[in-house]
């Protein structure tokens, strides 16, 4: 009986502030500790959920995905090439682009959508420029980093064994700097996530940023604890199920390597 | 005709901060090396070792002279060639058969006969149990054991070795250093091995190419007569050992020790207890 309480404990044991924060959450206003209005309950937040139907929340949903999804594909396929392309052939081009990538990468990606919707016109094309922008730099900039730092006693390796071209790459490059890839992928796509709630709120007329943009406009408070609820949820399960994809595939690395 | 029949090599590099000087890593160089034979390379760090076996895989090219196998100029790397490179340079994302088949695959083996090949490497350096281990997972003696395995499992006539037991601790070496002499009595390769432990030249060699520096060349090739087959602890006592480890120190000091004449030299007493101290 001990034992199953402590093996419970080990795998409970990264829930329980969850739990109490939900706790927290749902008595603090019933207490009076905070303002309901301000505040509402958990449960009100749930209920207003259900009012709004599973049905409504999927579209806005699928909607932000979609704009998430695309706009990283697109940046993901030109970042990564890009990436390999420069510090693994061209390291005097690299050199010449690194710096202007780095002042780039600065800048917040949605304080350019006016300038996108400026240039491009109102529409998809802003958000999904933005969404390009925020994951175009955390990958390219892995993707770099993960090239430069494969050991050269394995490409050394391989070409003793008359391993060369192309088949470097795929057998001893690819590999190498797969968690290096996994790494930038992680972040470029919570931050393209981050971004696109903020992008929906500017200019758009579906998706969850528009959502809770719209109900903070009609102070419908707790609609935009819902919309806040549904990132988190939504934020949290990307990125979980990244991590499992990377498990899956760097479990040729000691674990204290990889992050949790 | 000898195996390896390398003559005059010389191999220059840029020196930092100019255009017109050269420094050579090596430069007349001869050694020629017979079928099956098992070689050491022993010299002071700097002496162009690592240069040597670089051109001996083909990843460089030589300035001058010429460098063949069986009468062949050397092009670029082969799988006549197995190389194990110190530190071992396993793929870490491959596990311990993958790791194996690496040159299989490169020759383009068919898998089903892959697998017996790998099967009989991993047995011939005991690491059964271990196929689906990962290099991390592995000790240091186990990650050389795969390296080897690696570099025999495509069949190469000549297997070369860059300081392969530089990293693994005293023990482990020994019992590397016997396996080595065991897997090539076993195989009959010719072996080219790189080290800078005089012992350990001595130890394995048939012939120690002793090399100095500046340019790197062959000062001399000594012959090591101890009996085959061999163990590294039967021989490392006895006075022809340290009479020959002695020599080659000598040589590497840059003194320029008496011809070695050994069984019928008056035997030093006293200088072959030196010779041992200095091991």
């Amino acid at each position: 009986m001990k034992r199953f309480l402590t093996a419970f404990n080990d795998k409970a044991i990264k829930f329980y502030l969850i739990i109490a924060f939900v706790l927290l959450w749902q008595f603090a206003p019933k207490l009076g500790l905070t303002n309901p209005t301000f505040v509402p309950p958990f449960t009100a937040v749930i209920a207003d959920g259900a009012e709004l139907g599973i049905v409504k929340i999927l579209v806005h949903f699928c909607i932000s995905m979609k704009r998430v999804i695309i706009g990283f594909a697109v940046s993901a396929a030109l970042a990564l090439p890009l990436g390999f392309i420069l510090n693994g052939g061209l390291p005097k081009v690299s050199a010449f682009l690194r710096p202007l990538f780095a002042f780039l990468q600065q800048i917040p990606p949605y304080i350019l959508y006016p300038v996108f919707l400026l240039v491009f016109g109102p529409g998809e094309n802003g958000i999904y420029l933005v969404i390009f922008w925020s994951v175009f730099f955390p990958v390219l900039f892995t993707t770099m980093q993960g090239v430069s730092e494969i050991d050269a006693k394995l490409i050394r390796a391989a070409r003793a064994m008359n391993c060369g071209g192309l088949r470097v790459f795929f057998k001893v490059v690819l590999p190498a700097t797969f968690p290096s890839l996994m790494r930038g992928i992680r972040s470029g796509l919570s931050m393209a996530f981050l971004m696109l709630i903020g992008a929906e709120s500017m200019g758009a007329d579906s998706g969850i940023g528009w959502m809770i943009n719209n109900a903070q406009k009609l102070g419908w408070i707790t609609r935009v604890y819902l919309g806040a609820l549904i990132v988190c949820v939504v934020g949290f399960a990307l990125n979980y199920g990244l991590g499992v994809i990377e498990r899956v595939f760097v479990g040729w690395k000691p674990a204290a390597e990889l992050e949790a | 005709m000898a195996k390896i029949e390398i003559s005059n090599l010389g191999r220059s590099f840029r020196k930092k901060g100019s255009n017109a000087e050269r420094f050579w890593a090596l430069q007349d160089f001869n050694l020629s090396i017979e079928q099956g034979e098992f070689v050491t390379v022993v010299g002071p760090s700097g002496c162009g070792k690592s240069t040597l076996l670089d051109l001996l895989v083909g990843l460089t090219k030589p300035d001058e002279g010429s460098i063949s196998i069986d009468g062949k100029p050397i092009d670029g790397p082969a799988l006549d060639r197995g190389i194990v490179l110190q530190g071992y340079a396993l793929f870490p994302w491959r596990n311990v058969r993958k790791n194996i088949e690496f040159g299989l695959e490169i020759k383009k083996v068919p898998k089903n006969e892959r697998k017996d090949i790998v099967d009989h490497f991993i047995k011939l350096v005991d690491l059964e149990g271990f196929e689906n281990h990962f290099p991390f997972e592995l000790s240091g003696g186990m990650q050389q054991r795969v390296a080897i395995a690696r570099a025999l499992a495509y069949d190469p006539e000549v297997l070369l070795m860059d300081e392969p037991f530089a990293a693994v601790d005293a023990q482990t070496r020994e019992t590397m250093q016997d396996e080595i002499l065991s897997i090539w009595e076993k195989t009959n390769k010719t072996v080219v091995f790189v080290t800078h432990s005089i012992e350990e030249a001595v130890g394995l060699a048939d012939r120690v190419a002793v090399m100095s520096k500046n340019p790197g060349k062959v000062k001399e090739v000594v012959t090591v007569n101890l009996p085959r087959p061999r163990r590294i602890a039967d021989v490392r006592n006895t006075t022809d050992f340290s009479l020959i480890t002695h020599h080659v120190w000598e040589l590497l000091q840059d003194k320029e020790p008496a011809p070695l004449n050994l069984g019928t030299n008056p035997v030093d007493v006293g200088e072959a207890i030196l010779a041992e101290a200095a091991i």
